[in-house]
């Protein structure tokens, strides 16, 4: 008695069990697209590596936010050269230039402005001189900052400096760019800025904006159009940048913002789809395999095995679940190299199987009773044959139900323990995103992109499969009932 | 059967519940080698002090407190069975736990500042109980109230939202929904604290002071509410759907008795069981409940306390709390046996 094709139909015709399946599909498919395009130790390699997201904005909303806050938020954006534009002779030296473009379109300042500098490769050991200009839409010229690199002495030439480490210059917040940017704005706005005046204000708004007078105050207007960063080196004719790289910070970024990793949330909520489907999945096979399997035996068996079984899983069925299941979890990921993830499918399953062992044994005594079992036994059918030949697929399709009804459970119990800071840290579940969010505060600080989205899979996931066993109900009770 | 008969097997089946957690337990510190690292922390405690003690006497050497010293750590170690195998132990661990002689915390203390576990917990058990008593009886003065409403419209467009609505609140953590109420409440609104259990600078009257803890209170229990009723009203609807549709019902609406009669007596008084089952169910699942909801709350009772005990991971603390938990949900559900016989007299008889 498999799920027949009017069982199949009587499911199709209910509205819960086909949204169930839709959304069933859906997660599958959001499932087989991360497998196949994720590399397998994601969490490890990229999600807390901290190299694969230092370029990105820190706890910035999506970029479709645009849409409601009625003013286009300025996008990240990034810019990589890895050839040199040409040479251009300034007082009698010749300097490799190398270009940076950046259009700024949005009516907005980006949130920070760094350059990085990988691989520079020395043929002398004088080394090579950067002088880094930044030109602005409206055509002026700034000088922001000027430095020398020197191979360590006794050094094998070509000596190539930032291969390990690439430089890292935060040109909004580099002091001496502040200088640069103080004499600028004070000759050509005449403003008496100091210093301190400059850093109050971010130096990213002088990078990017003119100063209008409102109301007696200076205020800073974003200034669109094409911005250029010019990185000029000076050194042997051989001398290279293998790579130079801009980050204009944006204030948005993404399909679902980043945390305070700069993380991009988007990535890690997808790969929370294979995780939960698989541990819903499993935790509710293991579970259902166990607590059915001992419900059969004691309900056929009968007798001393009956009574030992009954005992147990009325304890632990009456063991309060959290607490115990946190214990249990929590002592079992003390022990060093124990997968987290591991820890808690085995607690799911040692305190989920109960439930079904008790119904289903009430089920085998009464479906002991009818004639066939009676006939079978009569023509001397092993008590094995019995329980797996004809007594279980007699109750195949209600035990199925019961699988279906417990993923849900497994999968919010996952997200509990994950966000109780049991989970395991290099693996982005729904539920570990959410217990970061809440160490970082970002309820308290706003950052709601941070916090719904991963909620909201969540349960999705679980109203996914509290849909599909609703749709199921009508196929599976009445058939029992008729019984 | 008689009462005290009865009351008997019931308190002894609940008694296994707690022998089996105990159990569970004291295994699971004992086989993964915890119990060891919890006993010999209490010792070198116990050491130290003793070390202290001996160097403010006078006339000893260096050489001879070092003597008497490992000398007394020797008669701990055989005092508390660390000589010999955890499951020989087992005996004593579990007696350790029971009467809560679990030596002390190792990061956190109580508000008077002890650092002895009994007094860190039992501190911290009235403000669980106050928040999720509170919690758990206006859910279930929702779930009757509207359970019953619901229950004279069976199949209506009403009816088939509820069983909607009790889905999605099935499938929404509340530990989630904790943090979204902050976002709005706190966040954008900014009418409520987030969390904690008064003001930066309470008031010092007692009335002031209890408003101010109710402010505080709301929004863990709206969370509760919120999160719990979608279920309570769909389980007091269908309880009592069950029995509205019993022929005893119908026969007292033949014989023509006023709606409110037929309701009160023929359809709620019948129902009590299990109406008080899920009630005080409840209340004992609620307690374990607190974890999340305190946690996220930053609320000082119970279930906050596990929270840093996890993240301390302080092992003492979590063992004792697990026990504290099953103690209060063991006899929850020893009330309710109790309760059983005062609404329905027909249990006794069986």
């Amino acid at each position: 008695m498999s799920v027949t094709r009017s069982g199949w139909q009587i499911y199709i015709s209910s509205l819960v069990g086909k949204a169930g399946l839709i959304l069933l599909i859906f997660m599958v498919v959001a499932s087989i697209y991360v497998l196949a395009t994720y590399p397998l130790d994601y969490g490890i390699r990229v999600w807390s590596n901290p190299k694969s997201w230092a370029d990105n904005p820190i706890t910035v909303p999506p970029t479709w936010v645009d849409f409601f806050t009625g003013r286009d938020l300025v996008t990240h954006h990034i810019t990589i050269t890895t050839t040199s534009k040409g040479t251009e002779t300034i007082a009698g030296l010749k300097f490799k230039v190398y270009e940076l473009d950046y259009d700024l379109e949005e009516d907005g300042f980006p949130t920070y402005l760094m350059i990085k500098i990988y691989n520079v490769s020395m043929y002398s050991e004088r080394g090579v001189y950067f002088v880094i200009n930044f030109t602005r839409p409206d055509g002026d010229e700034i000088r922001l900052i000027t430095f020398a690199e020197v191979p360590p002495p006794n050094s094998d030439l070509p000596y190539i400096a930032f291969s390990k480490n690439e430089k890292i210059i935060f040109l909004s917040k580099e002091r001496s760019v502040g200088f640069s940017l103080l004499t600028y704005i004070n000759s050509k706005y005449n403003l008496n800025y100091t210093i301190d005046k400059l850093n109050e204000i971010n130096y990213n708004k002088v990078l990017f904006g003119i100063p209008t007078e409102e109301g007696g105050e200076v205020v800073w207007k974003p200034l669109k159009g094409v911005y250029k960063i010019n990185v000029y080196m000076l050194g042997e004719d051989k001398d290279n940048i293998a790579m130079l790289k801009a980050v204009f910070g944006g204030e948005s970024y993404g399909f679902l913002g980043t945390d305070d990793n700069g993380r991009d949330l988007a990535q890690g909520l997808l790969f929370g789809f294979p995780v939960a489907l698989a541990i819903g999945f499993f935790t509710s096979i293991v579970t259902t395999a166990i607590g059915a399997s001992l419900g059969i035996i004691s309900g056929y068996k009968g007798g001393r095995v009956d009574e030992i079984i009954q005992r147990i899983s009325d304890v632990v069925y009456n063991f309060p679940f959290l607490p115990i299941i946190i214990l249990i979890v929590f002592i079992i990921s003390r022990m060093p190299g124990f997968p987290r993830l591991l820890a808690i499918f085995g607690a799911i399953v040692a305190l989920g199987w109960p439930g079904l062992t008790i119904l289903i044994r009430s089920m085998v005594l009464s479906l002991k009773q009818s004639q066939f079992i009676e006939a079978a036994r009569a023509i001397g059918a092993s008590d094995r044959r019995i329980m797996f030949k004809h007594i279980f697929p007699n109750l195949a399709p209600f035990i199925f139900a019961q699988m279906i009804f417990f993923t849900p459970g497994a999968i919010l119990a996952e997200a509990a323990l994950s966000f109780l800071g049991l989970g395991d840290p290099n693996i982005p579940t729904w539920g570990q995103i959410i217990e970061e969010s809440f160490r970082a505060g970002a309820a308290l600080n706003g950052w709601w992109w941070w916090v719904l989205p991963p909620g909201l899979l969540i349960m999705l996931a679980a109203i996914t499969f509290v849909f599909i066993a609703l749709g199921l109900e009508p196929i599976v009770n009445p058939k029992l009932q008729e019984r | 059967m008689g009462v005290p008969r009865y009351l008997g097997v019931k308190a002894f089946n609940l008694m296994l519940v707690l022998l089996g957690v105990l159990l569970l337990t004291a295994i699971l510190f004992g086989a993964t080698g915890l119990s060891d690292k919890i006993l010999r922390a209490i010792i070198s405690e116990e050491v130290r002090g003793y070390r202290a003690q001996l160097s403010q006497q006078k006339g000893l050497t260096p050489e001879e407190i070092n003597n008497l010293v490992e000398q007394y750590k020797k008669n701990l170690e055989i005092e508390y069975g660390l000589d010999k195998p955890w499951y020989v132990r087992l005996p004593d661990m579990i007696r350790r736990i029971v009467i809560l002689d679990l030596g002390t915390s190792k990061h956190m203390t109580s508000f008077t500042g002890s650092n002895q576990i009994r007094d860190i917990i039992l501190e911290r058990i009235p403000y669980t109980v106050m928040l999720m008593t509170t919690a758990v009886l206006i859910v279930f003065a929702i779930g009757l109230g509207f359970g019953t409403w619901l229950s004279t419209k069976v199949g209506s467009l009403w009816d088939r939202g509820l069983s909607f609505f009790a889905s999605i609140s099935y499938a929404t953590p509340t530990w989630w929904l904790a943090l979204l109420l902050i976002l709005i409440f706190s966040y954008y609104l900014d009418v409520l604290p987030y969390g904690g259990l008064l003001s930066p600078n309470p008031p010092k009257e007692f009335l002031p002071r209890l408003l101010d803890m109710i402010y505080h209170a709301i929004l863990p229990i709206m969370t509760l509410v919120i999160a719990l009723s979608g279920s309570a009203i769909y389980i007091y609807r269908s309880i009592l759907v069950s029995t509205a549709t019993e022929d005893f019902v119908t026969v007292a609406r033949a014989k023509g008795l006023p709606e409110n009669l037929v309701l009160r007596r023929y359809i709620i008084r019948p129902s009590l069981h299990p109406i008080l089952t899920n009630l005080v169910l409840g209340l004992a699942g609620s307690l374990t409940g607190a974890i999340l909801t305190e946690t996220v709350f930053n609320w000082p009772g119970m279930g906050r306390l596990y929270y840093e005990a996890i993240l301390n991971i302080d092992e003492p603390l979590i063992l004792a709390l697990t026990y504290v938990f099953t103690l209060i949900y063991v006899a929850a559900r020893f009330i309710l046996e109790i309760l059983y016989i005062v609404v329905d007299p027909r249990v006794t008889v069986e």
